[in-house]
């Protein structure tokens, strides 16, 4: 077994393990991120939420409060488990903790990100519907962006089975009325020879190859149609899109949008790469690894034990820091019981441990939620410490951050990204502390 | 003057099948049901054909019956049944004598369904069929029955009545009967999405399954019955080759056997006196069945479990007897005879591998009553699709689609699949595969749209399994709608709705089995859809 040291151990390469790991740094400590190659951030849609209304009235899109301190203080006030309560119970300091962790981790320079942690705008995603988030990656289509466009111009690709123009055009045609947006719709297909059924990830690396005679295409669509927006399916690849959008901007006079992708996503695929990148850059180390064990010394945790393709490792750290995300990134599991899949932590959920407690209790009759079986997770001090089910803290050098701390359930309360950055940064600063 | 001869309510295998034979033998029929075909027991059933071994001591003329029309059935839907070699554990050795003798006397009835003789299996023999078996399984027999799909079994019944004459009026659901002023049933008031309608008719059948107490109240007439409440778990992949007869902790009878590419396992039977459209399965059943499964598969623990599913057994009923030795023997009920109310005839009981015959049995009484005597066809027509056979290898080259998929496709539709692959020749964009786990193709949710009444997201999974694997339509669903609204114009806000109605659906199969890789996926499944897709927010609850 090989070993390696390192002064901060981050398990988790998603945007909480990230947070984590570039603030602690940041104080000067050297980091060494492992994780699986892509997570949970690999599927994410272009979006970063951070305070989405808890109180949405459905079907009242107009009616959803934008404000995100007002959004911060009810989630408080009805899950006052929430890991933003570890963090403050004031909403302006969790909001300024989420600012500082959003300039550390896409800092505006770098010009991923556009939005804001104040306030929440209402964007669309492929399926044509839409839904409140605090930032997106830039260039995605936000309902404020239709809503004094001339006229809108769809573009869909032949052969992209992730994307039908036709289904968008309606979903959205018909809440951009309910918003009070009349903008008018074309539609145009784009050409991709050969390509039939493909996923937006297959046709990302397939546009790579093909961008010239694509652009052609799109340039021939837009002077056909003359529109104020062009819309195009979210599948242009991290590495060329800046660039290539800006492109389109310039020469055509108009505005370039993308609306937030499902899974399998190329926004995702670009966070992810983004990540990694912003790790490099700013002197983490990282290693594509699987955490499998870990042995335990007299001041708390010594050392994790991880797989790499063909090689164990032991790395040994003064802190660790647990960002390893919920079921879906492999952090929590359920297998019979739940368990933390590293250290056997112990699992909370709103009702207690729910280890003996069945999932039917933590789900609802309906599908539309909210399930408390997806806030099952760690739970933490205000040092982000993790706790046992004494109330005691678990391990001195282990710290959690994200989606694997219990009581935010980021599916329906729109906090997910908050959270991790927020959380990550906390947790790699008390590892500075440490 | 009547609108129909016959209103059949209820399109469950004995609705269809009464629909159909009675559209064969001429009548005017309209079939009346407020979910989709097959919506419930029907639906919910082990899939099988099979000749009731198990009724052989108690019940021998279910046997007979079972077996007998299970050679019909193959004959009018050959693309639609496929052989289930079953392999039964023997526990003593004592009793290998018995077994012998006992399947010696199943093998004649077998042959009427094309059944293989059976055969005494040592554990070394078994071990080569199904090599994860426990340990303690030395001695086994075999036997032979007929896996088939319920659901298509049900919607080709019901579009051959259709393509006969029959008026279909699926998601329609029949409100209360209409009488003369002496009680007797002349019609019946039937709701849909448009309003209400009130439909006369001379004779009303009453195939309404675990329904049926209810809906006899509404007409004012007796049937009584022992619902029971069955459940199935269904893991992906298939996990064995061969289906395995097991006995459940409390003695029982269970199977595990592969259907499609997966593997089911079945069932509980439960006494169940709730409310037949509030189905819910339970973390204790699903308990139950792995305990009984583990006991001869100690791997299935591991296996991953993609969803649970219920439906409620519209048995006779009697008293005094324990759940799994009621008869599953069927009965017609002529209320004129037994309470001297005229125009209507209810059915209940039986058995899916005997459908036929109790439909025949229904449409003879009605028939009778009404002054008909054209005799019952339904064993010598085939069923759409079962006119003639397909060589897939061929059909696949023949369209350019790959042959895994037209085999699956030729398995649900027989030789239409011809006529379904004839639509991509216009549209080269329906040879895409929209369902990955199944593999469904584009032209066939067109084909099912168009021709088989599908007019729902879960219509189309009932008509072609879209959505039925392992990603429980995480990738499919929102494809699936596109070609849906597409087809049927539908406006945003229908399609959103069909949407979360398909999400509800599974969500109901996927609860109680929430763990390893299908919480994983029920995870992504809902951050897509409400996260992103954010259904749950846009649309306001009914």
């Amino acid at each position: 077994m090989k070993k390696i040291e390192t002064e901060v151990l981050v398990i988790g390469a998603g945007l909480a393990g990230v947070a984590a790991a570039l603030s602690a740094a940041k104080a000067g400590k050297k980091v060494l991120v492992i994780g699986r190659e892509s997570g949970a951030s690999a599927m994410n849609s272009g979006a970063i939420d951070v305070a989405s209304d808890p109180l949405a009235l459905p079907g009242r899109p107009q009616r959803w409060n934008a404000d995100a301190a007002k959004n911060i203080e009810e989630l408080l006030l009805r899950t006052p488990d929430h890991p933003y309560g570890l963090i403050s119970q004031s909403a302006e300091k969790i909001l300024a903790r989420v600012k500082d962790a959003v300039e550390l981790v896409f800092p505006s320079s770098e010009g991923f990100l556009s939005g804001s942690e104040k306030t929440c705008r209402l964007v669309f995603n492929q399926i044509g519907t839409f839904k409140q988030t605090s930032f997106t990656q830039t260039h995605m289509l936000g309902v404020s962006e239709i809503k004094n466009a001339r006229s809108l111009l769809l573009l869909g690709f032949s052969g992209l089975g992730d994307f039908d123009p036709g289904f968008f055009a309606k979903n959205l045609s018909h809440w951009a009325k309910e918003l009070g947006a009349n903008a008018k719709l074309a539609i145009a297909e784009i050409e991709t020879d050969g390509l039939s059924g493909k996923s937006s990830l297959e046709v990302s690396r397939w546009l790579l190859e093909n961008l010239g005679p694509v652009t052609q295409e799109i340039g021939k669509a837009i002077k056909t149609h003359n529109p104020a927006v062009v819309v195009l399916p979210a599948v242009i690849p991290g590495e060329v899109r800046k660039e290539f959008l800006d492109r389109l901007e310039n020469i055509y006079a108009i505005e370039a949008r993308e609306p937030l992708s499902l899974p399998p996503s190329v926004p995702g695929k670009r966070l992810a790469q983004y990540l990694e990148n912003r790790l490099k850059s700013q002197g983490a180390e990282r290693l594509i690894a699987k955490a499998a064990g870990f042995e335990q010394g007299s001041g708390g945790i010594q050392s994790v034990t991880a797989e790499t393709a063909g090689e164990k490792l032991q790395i040994f750290a003064k802190c660790f820091v647990l960002a390893s995300g919920s079921f879906l990134a492999g952090g929590i599991a359920k297998h019979d019981s739940f368990r933390e899949t590293i250290f056997g932590l112990d699992v909370f959920s709103n009702n207690g441990v729910p280890g003996e407690i069945f999932t039917e209790k933590l789900t609802c009759n309906k599908v539309r939620g909210p399930h408390p079986l997806f806030s099952v997770g760690l739970k933490a001090d205000r040092d982000f410490r993790v706790l046992d089910r004494q109330g005691k803290v678990a391990y001195q050098n282990l710290f959690a951050a994200g989606a694997i701390l219990c009581g935010a359930n980021y599916i329906f309360d729109g906090t997910a990204g908050g959270t991790a950055l927020a959380t990550g940064l906390a947790a790699g600063q008390n590892t500075a502390n440490y | 003057m009547p609108d129909y001869d016959v209103i059949v309510v209820g399109a469950g295998v004995n609705g269809t099948g009464i629909a159909r034979d009675l559209s064969l033998r001429g009548m005017k029929v309209c079939l009346v049901e407020k979910g989709d075909f097959a919506s419930g027991a029907s639906g919910a059933n082990t899939g099988m054909i099979h000749g009731g071994l198990r009724y052989m001591i108690y019940d021998i003329d279910t046997t007979r019956h079972s077996c007998l029309d299970s050679g019909y059935i193959q004959k009018i839907a050959p693309f639609l049944l496929f052989r289930l070699p079953f392999v039964m554990p023997l526990e003593l050795k004592a009793t290998l004598p018995f077994f012998e003798t006992y399947f010696e006397v199943y093998d004649k009835y077998a042959r009427l369904k094309n059944g293989m003789p059976h055969t005494m299996l040592e554990r070394k023999d078994i071990v080569q069929l199904i090599p994860n078996i426990a340990d303690h399984v030395k001695y086994a027999v075999t036997t032979d029955e007929w896996g088939i799909d319920p659901q298509r079994l049900c919607a080709l019944n019901g579009l051959s009545a259709q393509s006969h004459g029959a008026e279909v009026r699926l998601h329609t659901e029949m409100v209360d009967f209409l009488k003369d002023p002496g009680g007797n049933i002349i019609g019946a008031r039937v709701a849909d999405k448009s309003g209400y309608h009130e439909l006369k008719s001379r004779m009303v059948m009453q195939a309404t399954g675990p329904w049926i107490m209810r809906t006899s109240q509404k007409a004012g007439v007796k049937v009584k019955i022992r619902p029971g409440k069955g459940v199935h778990i269904t893991f992906d992949r298939r996990l064995l080759n061969y289906s395995l007869i097991i006995a459940m902790v409390d003695g029982r009878m269970g199977f595990i056997m592969p259907h499609e590419n997966a593997t089911i396992l079945g069932t509980t039977d439960d006494d169940y006196y709730g409310d037949p459209d509030d189905l819910r399965v339970t973390e204790d059943e699903v308990d139950y069945l792995l305990e009984g499964a583990a006991r001869y598969l100690p791997d299935i623990r591991k296996a991953r479990m993609v969803r649970a599913w219920v439906g409620i057994r519209p048995t006779l009923f009697a008293w005094a007897k324990n759940e799994d030795k009621l008869s599953r023997d069927h009965k017609v009920f002529d209320h004129e005879l037994s309470e001297g109310v005229r125009g209507i005839v209810s059915i209940a009981g039986g058995k899916l591998a005997s459908y036929r015959l109790m439909s025949e049995e229904a449409a003879d009484l009605i028939c009778k009553k009404l002054g008909n005597d054209r005799p019952c066809q339904t064993h010598l027509i085939p069923l759409p699709g079962g006119e003639k056979e397909v060589d897939e290898k061929a059909l696949a080259q023949k369209y350019g689609v790959p042959q895994y998929a037209a085999h699956r496709m030729i398995y649900r539709h027989g030789a239409r699949s011809e006529q379904i692959l004839e639509l991509t020749r216009e549209r080269p964009e329906l040879k895409d595969i929209v369902c990955r786990c199944e593999p469904v193709l584009a032209a066939e949710l067109v084909w099912c749209i168009r021709n088989e009444l599908a007019a729902t997201l879960t219509d189309l999974r009932n008509r072609t399994r879209l959505g039925t694997g392992m990603c429980q339509g995480t990738r499919c669903a929102v494809r699936a709608m596109a070609v849906l609204t597409r087809e049927l114009d539908m406006s945003a806000g229908e399609a959103e709705d069909s949407l979360l109605a398909f999400m509800e659906k599974r969500w109901k199969g996927n609860r109680p089995v929430l763990q390893g890789r299908t919480l994983e996926q029920e995870e992504l499944n809902q951050a897509s859809y409400f996260l992103v897709g954010n259904l749950n927010r846009l649309l306001s609850e009914k």
